[in-house]
């Protein structure tokens, strides 16, 4: 029986015990039987709290460790064959990202709370822990997550506010790099389309590196930023200064929808190229350096943002945008049309439901 | 023969058939309309949005014709009790070919709407550098969609109402022993199962899912 019900039953029948017989009552025996109830309540409370430690005591499991690389996972008994393979997917990619920069992860240990059914496991108590579900996959992208965390927060802090988020591996690279090919190819800006066209220039002023004051000015030209502030921006901000918003949108004053511009929150432009392209270009670039370019990363620390990117990748900044631009232009989606596969069996389909409808016995 | 059955299948569906034909002529040019309003950099998200946007109506817009034309070749043999059917001197399987086929020929009108729509729609847009017109691919699948949906509506009605029992209780049993199983603990998803893979690749209504792009990358 759950707490709050033997509460309940306890002070119901508390209750009824001391209830007389149906009669009027007086306020002071109102609030004499309120004083009783209160005091079974109190009684009833007395009882359920070390219930509810001993449960609480249950939930608690004895620790037992899974190891992959520099990954040290402290999990419940239950859980440990899937916390050693999630911990062995899970170091396999923050390898390929991190390189031997991951090795650190070896100082830190991790603990696995099971979401279903809630357990916690008896770990250090300076242990990170990571809710997750009884499944290697998810045990993985947790850690991974976790992992990606601790080694990001050792990058410049400058480059960290530039990329937005972490560094986390992800398991379907492709995704994003299609992803950045529509946003390259759409993003209403100049300068994503000269980087589309092949100008590493463009390329650079997409992504804002190096990072400058105004990056809107490098992105869109006066008609973008115009219609900027008419669709994106147009809110309660622009209300405060309605001449300016006036200027901009009505009289097509450029110098008005900078100045509205100025105004703004940076994060509320919207970049041509946002964050995940933005982590993306880092993640390429680390890729590019192979396995020690995180900790050259890290090394370079305090320099400018494009010359971090050339120390990781081990390359000038515009041949490392050289090579992600081919690597998105390749990456190219196939447009929904229709494959040959999928047209063969919605042929297929159609005859065998055809043949069912000719093999009807509606009529014998 | 078939002209015949043709022409009652015609007479019979002329006004849904109708307007489909018509639906399917503007919505190609409807998804690019908003697009030849804006101008520079912003032309290429417009469209794929916009493009993207339109584009669900393509697999409600076939499926519902298929729905309805398949429904229509069967309904007076079913007012009629078959007796028609019965006097010609055809067997049965003859009899439902000629109206599978008078539907699968009237059906093509409403694809062939799509594809001439398509068609004058990409030529009346400038498509920006990197976006590709497939009206050609879009009417196919479409016709595919179209097929599928008609053949699958057309055995249904095809059917005896004994077979349709059959199926809904098939149904109603698959919904039962989810609600028993998840009920005592167990998690099993049977009719998640069942949609998906009736959707899925290679399941029958794969061709209506994903996206129906006029316009793309």
């Amino acid at each position: 029986m759950s707490d709050v019900r033997r509460l309940a039953l306890v002070a119901l029948a508390a209750g009824l015990a001391a209830a007389p017989a149906v009669r009027a009552q007086t306020v002071s025996e109102l609030r004499e039987r309120v004083r009783r109830l209160e005091q079974a309540y109190f009684a009833a409370q007395a009882v359920a709290a070390p219930a509810d430690s001993a449960a609480r005591q249950s939930n608690f499991v004895p620790r037992d460790s899974a190891t992959a690389g520099g990954l040290h996972v402290f999990a419940p008994r239950i859980a440990v064959a899937n916390a050693r393979e999630g911990a062995e997917r899970a170091w396999s990619m923050l390898q390929s990202i991190f390189g031997t920069e991951a090795g650190i992860l070896a100082n830190t240990d991790f603990a696995l709370q099971l979401e279903r059914p809630s357990q916690v496991v008896a770990a250090p108590r300076e242990a990170r822990r990571f809710i997750a579900d009884n499944s290697a996959a998810d045990i993985a992208n947790r850690l991974v997550w976790e992992a990606s965390q601790i080694l990001s927060a050792r990058l410049d802090r400058r480059l960290y506010i530039w990329m937005g988020g972490a560094i986390v591996p992800d398991p379907h690279p492709g995704w994003l790099l299609r992803a950045t090919y529509i946003d390259l190819l759409s993003a209403p800006s100049p300068a994503a389309r000269r980087c589309y066209l092949g100008a590493l220039d463009g390329c650079r002023d997409a992504f804002d590196l190096p990072p400058t004051a105004e990056s809107f000015r490098r992105w869109y030209g006066p008609a973008e930023r115009r219609l900027i502030v008419q669709e994106i921006i147009a809110g309660e901000d622009i209300q405060l200064v309605p001449e300016l918003y006036r200027d901009c949108v009505t009289r097509g004053d450029d110098s008005a929808c900078v100045r509205l511009l100025q105004r703004t929150a940076e994060s509320a432009i919207p970049a041509p190229l946002g964050r995940p392209m933005r982590i993306g270009l880092v993640q390429f670039a680390l890729e590019v350096g192979g396995p020690g370019a995180f900790h050259r990363l890290t090394a370079a620390a305090g320099r400018p943002v494009d010359a971090q990117f050339a120390a990781a990748a081990d390359m000038p900044l515009d041949s490392l945008l050289a090579v992600w631009r081919g690597r998105v232009l390749a990456a190219r989606p196939e447009p929904v049309t229709l494959e040959s596969k999928g047209a063969w069996v919605a042929l297929s389909w159609g005859v065998i439901f055809g043949l069912l409808a000719l093999r009807s016995t509606r009529w014998r | 023969m078939f002209r015949a059955i043709l022409y009652t299948q015609w007479k019979w569906s002329r006004f849904p058939l109708l307007l489909g034909v018509l639906a399917g002529f503007a919505l190609p040019l409807l998804s690019v309309q908003r697009v030849s309003s804006v101008t520079g950099y912003w032309q290429t998200r417009t469209m794929l949005a916009s493009v993207q946007a339109w584009g669900i109506l393509y697999p409600i817009l076939g499926a519902s014709l298929a729905l309805l034309v398949g429904a229509l070749a069967w309904a007076a043999d079913h007012r009629g009790r078959h007796v028609y059917a019965l006097s010609l001197p055809v067997p049965r399987w003859h009899y439902a070919l000629l109206r599978f086929g008078a539907g699968v020929v009237l059906l093509a009108a409403p694809v062939m709407a799509v594809w001439i729509g398509g068609i004058l729609a990409t030529a009346t847009v400038t498509i920006p550098t990197g976006l590709h017109a497939y009206p050609t691919m879009l009417a196919a699948r479409f016709a595919l969609a179209v097929f599928v949906t008609y053949a699958l509506f057309f055995a249904i009605s095809a059917g005896t109402v004994r077979m349709a029992g059959y199926v809904l209780g098939a149904l109603a049993t698959v919904l039962v022993v989810e609600v028993i199983t998840n009920a005592a603990g167990a998690h099993v998803s049977l009719l998640e199962n069942l949609l998906l893979a009736l959707v899925v690749w290679p399941g029958p209504l794969d061709v209506l899912t994903g996206r129906w792009m006029l316009i793309d990358v």
